[in-house]
């Protein structure tokens, strides 16, 4: 029973992922991926990472370069609070709500695309940007921080996932908490601001939040070239805790929505 | 008189528009947090000298950034509604309709530059950090100008393709980059830096920074006129433009199919 339940949960997985790829597809071409989204990517992490050099602190422009790579995969990553509007808006929500299977498994498979969106373009960036900037980062450390930044963009995503089982009640506000959402996790976990310079009970929020252990691993491989295991270990709890929060919360919208009946066919 | 009436006509249309669609200004609920992400950066490394550029970067992004977001919904707003072939054809002064737009959208996104202002005040304790008010607003008013020029020709080049939205996120940070809108021209690379003095947007906010240091301000008047100037030549450019992409697609009947 539990292996056919399995199976079934990965079939929907993988089609989910596939129909999410076309939605993907629809979004962008090659070509304006490249010249629209990566450029625009590349030049906002030069530009963090000139504010580095401009200010002159020790280490900043490399702290503000790798940090900033990992923010505009985080803009990518929150792509999903508003592509779960999207099935409100399409109508299909309600379809999926009355399903027998899983819509969580459906709404993770829809936002797959998204995260390795996020992952691709932060990882080019970071090949990209030093050479840009002048800024000496091994390229084969890049490579090796990959599944490290994906990881950390797998926090992020429950994260999101979390915010878009909050807002399918409110899609008019689907855009204002994905972008006000990602400000403020860029904003207190460590990514460009160092955490040292915030109160102690904000450091304390940051620990629970998806990207802060996150974002220290990957420093420590780019910049340092070593693996900050504890950072690590605390990276994989959080993106746990945050999966099951996910979970959680998408579970309680549908016994809402169910209970209700309040899900119309579209906006 | 006509161009006066679509002129007022398009504020209101504008004005409403954005009351009721607050995802055309939601850049200014994050532009504060850039601020202040910038600021504390600026006061960790012990660098207070430097929180002008708390309030000057993050303005100017959001000015150009709501500009363009602005331009290319309503683009596509037109273009899914049948809006574009009338526009086509009406004898109207296009470019008031523009400029009456613009007048209101940059209005709106001055917020921006105030947010940032607040925060930065609010940062440092309640220091001024703008020391020169007057430059600071005869810049910010040209700088207003220069961009309601510079999304004209934008506008046109969004009219040829249907990856709208995908190019009005494109233009914000190379802009950003090449202008020096956080940083001087002179950190960046050396084969950029030609490029930066032809954009208005470096000149703002080379001024906008100066306004934020005690010693008086060099070269108002100079980088004024360049501002303005610059801001004419694309008005021209964007109206001459988008009448050759109208000229063409009214040619090809491709109007609402690019």
């Amino acid at each position: 029973m539990r292996t056919a339940t399995l199976l079934s949960s990965t079939r929907t997985l993988r089609w989910s992922a596939l129909a999410a790829l076309q939605d993907f597809r629809v979004v962008y071409t090659i070509p304006t991926w490249t010249l629209g989204w990566l450029l625009r990517c590349i030049c906002q992490v030069a530009v963090f990472a000139l504010l580095g050099r401009y200010v002159g602190a020790a280490d900043l422009e490399a702290f503000l370069l790798v940090g900033t790579a990992v923010l505009v995969g985080l803009a990518s990553v929150s792509i999903v609070v508003q592509a779960a509007a999207w099935e409100r808006r399409t109508g299909t929500l309600p379809l999926l709500v009355a399903s027998p299977g899983s819509p969580f498994v459906v709404f993770v498979g829809r936002g797959t695309v998204w995260l390795l969106d996020g992952l691709l373009v932060s990882t080019l960036v970071l090949l990209i940007v030093p050479s840009l900037v002048g800024q000496a980062i091994d390229p084969l450390r890049v490579l090796c921080a990959v599944p490290l930044l994906g990881l950390t963009y797998l926090g992020a995503f429950f994260f999101a996932q979390t915010a878009a089982a909050l807002t399918l009640d409110a899609p008019g506000a689907r855009n204002l908490v994905s972008n006000l959402s990602a400000a403020l996790v860029a904003l207190l976990c460590g990514i460009q601001v160092p955490l040292e310079a915030w109160p102690s009970w904000v450091g304390a929020i940051a620990m629970v939040l998806p990207v802060t252990h996150g974002v220290v691993v990957v420093r420590s491989v780019v910049v340092d070239g070593s693996l900050d295991v504890g950072a690590l270990l605390a990276q994989v709890a959080v993106t746990v805790a945050w999966a099951v929060v996910a979970a959680v919360t998408f579970g309680q919208f549908l016994r809402r929505a169910r209970r209700s009946g309040r899900i119309e066919f579209g906006e | 008189m006509t161009a006066l009436r679509v002129y007022l006509a398009a504020a209101r249309l504008a004005a409403e528009q954005l009351r009721r669609e607050p995802d055309a200004w939601m850049v200014l609920a994050t532009t504060p947090l850039q601020s202040l992400a910038i600021v504390t950066i600026l006061q960790h490394t012990g660098r207070d000298d430097l929180v002008g550029i708390a309030i000057v970067g993050p303005g100017l992004m959001a000015l150009v950034q709501v500009a363009l977001f602005d331009a290319a919904e309503q683009l596509t707003v037109d273009r899914s509604r049948g809006v574009l072939e009338p526009l086509a054809a009406t004898p109207a002064p296009l470019v008031a309709l523009d400029l009456g737009r613009s007048t209101v959208v940059l209005l709106v996104a001055l917020l921006g530059t105030v947010e940032s202002l607040a925060v930065v005040h609010l940062a440092t304790g309640g220091q001024s950090s703008v020391h020169h008010p007057a430059e600071a607003f005869l810049v910010l008013v040209a700088t207003v100008w220069a961009t309601a020029g510079f999304v004209l020709p934008c506008t046109a080049l969004l009219l040829m393709t249907r990856a709208t939205r995908a190019l009005q996120n494109a233009i914000p940070w190379p802009l950003a980059l090449v202008s020096g809108v956080l940083v001087p021209v002179a950190l960046l690379p050396v084969w950029l830096q030609p490029v930066s003095p032809f954009l208005y947007l470096t000149h703002s906010a080379e001024l906008l920074r100066a306004t934020t240091r005690p010693e008086p301000v060099s070269d108002l008047w100079t980088g004024l006129a360049v501002i303005l100037v610059s801001g004419a030549v694309a008005l021209v450019a964007g109206v001459v433009s988008r009448d050759r992409v109208f000229a063409r697609l009214r040619r090809t009947g491709g109007l609402s199919l690019t």
